[in-house]
């Protein structure tokens, strides 16, 4: 179905000419003269920030369409609390250990812990001696330094000393 | 001697500015003095679009940057279809109207001055010949008029008026901008004007 059907244009034609004046309205002189540069200035610019780019883009975004923004905090709520829920499960590792531990230093607690922790993975599992990771060091052809072997003509390196000036 | 004569006559060929097509087709490539081009050829009708929208100035300053930006970075999704002054419009169209509802009612507007040549213009030379109740009215306070008369008018409304009576655009490349069809338009142009005309009575009758 057809729009309602406009009048003859010559019923508004007073109007028109009356609208027409408003053409003549023009911005400052030499206005126009740089305009164009402005805006490939600002073409420029955004190009040589590609770092803002995409977490910029991303918060524009987010202004643009609130339920984005409403998303990405919700997640960011889950992660959190899923977080500290796994958090609180671990709790009850470290009460095991010690109950007098509870009011220790954090760093106590930590090590406390982990030694916990490894205890349990020990009962758990069969280390294998061949199959361990860390050694014992030795050195065989180390020595203690003794004066006797550093006499002079020995070839041996003196440890540095000096005297006082006073 | 008589060949450098008549290389003397000879017109040189005149500079065919490239045509919207190639001037994309460059900008697409990265060409920025292309680009260029192509903002200087629409600068001023895009301003004049929003500005008569907005009423204000700084206003359609930022918006019609915005809108070449925009149109520069979207320029790999334009696929010809349409002309790129349709395109480039509709772009500032959509962004204006965007902006207007966005836009907390204001009724103080930043209007630019008139051109010198307003005053001898045959609308206004007639208007102030005859003896309506606004014979005195300064060419001024008539484009305040004017222009609160528009911003009177809703988002849609005003566009048409704009882009029809001011930008002097035919219904069916409005339509293509605005993405409706032309009797919309039509019949958007005819409310619109209605409405105008109420608003302006002390000039018309």
């Amino acid at each position: 179905m057809a729009p309602s059907t406009p009048p003859p244009s010559g019923d508004f034609e007073r109007l028109r000419k009356l609208l027409s004046l408003m053409a003549y309205e023009a911005p400052p002189p030499r206005y126009f003269d740089t305009f164009s540069g402005k805006v490939i200035a600002r073409i420029q610019a955004d190009a040589g920030e590609p770092a803002t780019a995409w977490w910029g883009g991303m918060l524009s975004a987010m202004w643009a369409r609130p339920w984005a923004g409403t998303a990405v905090a919700l997640a960011f709520a889950a992660l959190v609390v899923t977080g500290l829920g796994k958090a609180s499960m671990l709790e009850p590792a470290l009460a095991d250990v010690d109950p007098l531990l509870s009011g220790a230093p954090a760093v106590v607690q930590a090590a406390m812990l982990d030694r916990a922790l490894t205890r349990k993975a020990g009962e758990t599992a069969f280390l294998v001696p061949s199959q361990a990771t860390s050694v014992t060091p030795s050195f065989p052809e180390l020595r203690p330094w003794s004066p006797a072997a550093a006499a002079p003509g020995s070839g041996a390196i003196l440890p540095a000393s000096f005297t006082p000036a006073y | 001697m008589k060949a450098s004569a008549a290389e003397a006559v000879v017109p040189e060929p005149a500079t065919v500015a490239p045509d919207d097509a190639t001037l994309v087709r460059r900008a697409k490539g990265g060409d920025l003095d292309a680009y260029d081009d192509l903002v200087r050829r629409y600068q001023e009708r895009i301003y004049a679009t929003i500005y008569h929208m907005t009423a204000h100035h700084e206003d359609a300053n930022d918006l019609a940057q915005e809108t070449f930006i925009r149109a520069y970075k979207a320029l790999s999704s334009f696929k010809g279809d349409s002309g790129f002054f349709t395109w480039l419009y509709r772009i500032a169209v959509n962004r204006t109207l965007n902006y207007l509802k966005q836009r907390n009612t204001r009724n103080h507007l930043s209007l630019n001055d008139l051109d010198i040549n307003a005053e001898h213009d045959p609308a206004w030379v007639a208007l102030v010949s005859e003896k309506t109740p606004r014979r005195e009215a300064s060419l001024h306070e008539l484009q305040e008029n004017l222009n609160v008369a528009l911003q009177k008018l809703s988002e849609v409304h005003r566009m048409v008026v704009t882009l029809h009576d001011i930008q002097g655009l035919p219904h069916e490349e409005i339509a293509r901008i605005m993405e409706c069809n032309a009797g919309t338009v039509r019949s958007r142009l005819f409310y619109a004007r209605q409405q105008l005309q109420a608003y302006l009575s002390d000039y018309l009758d």
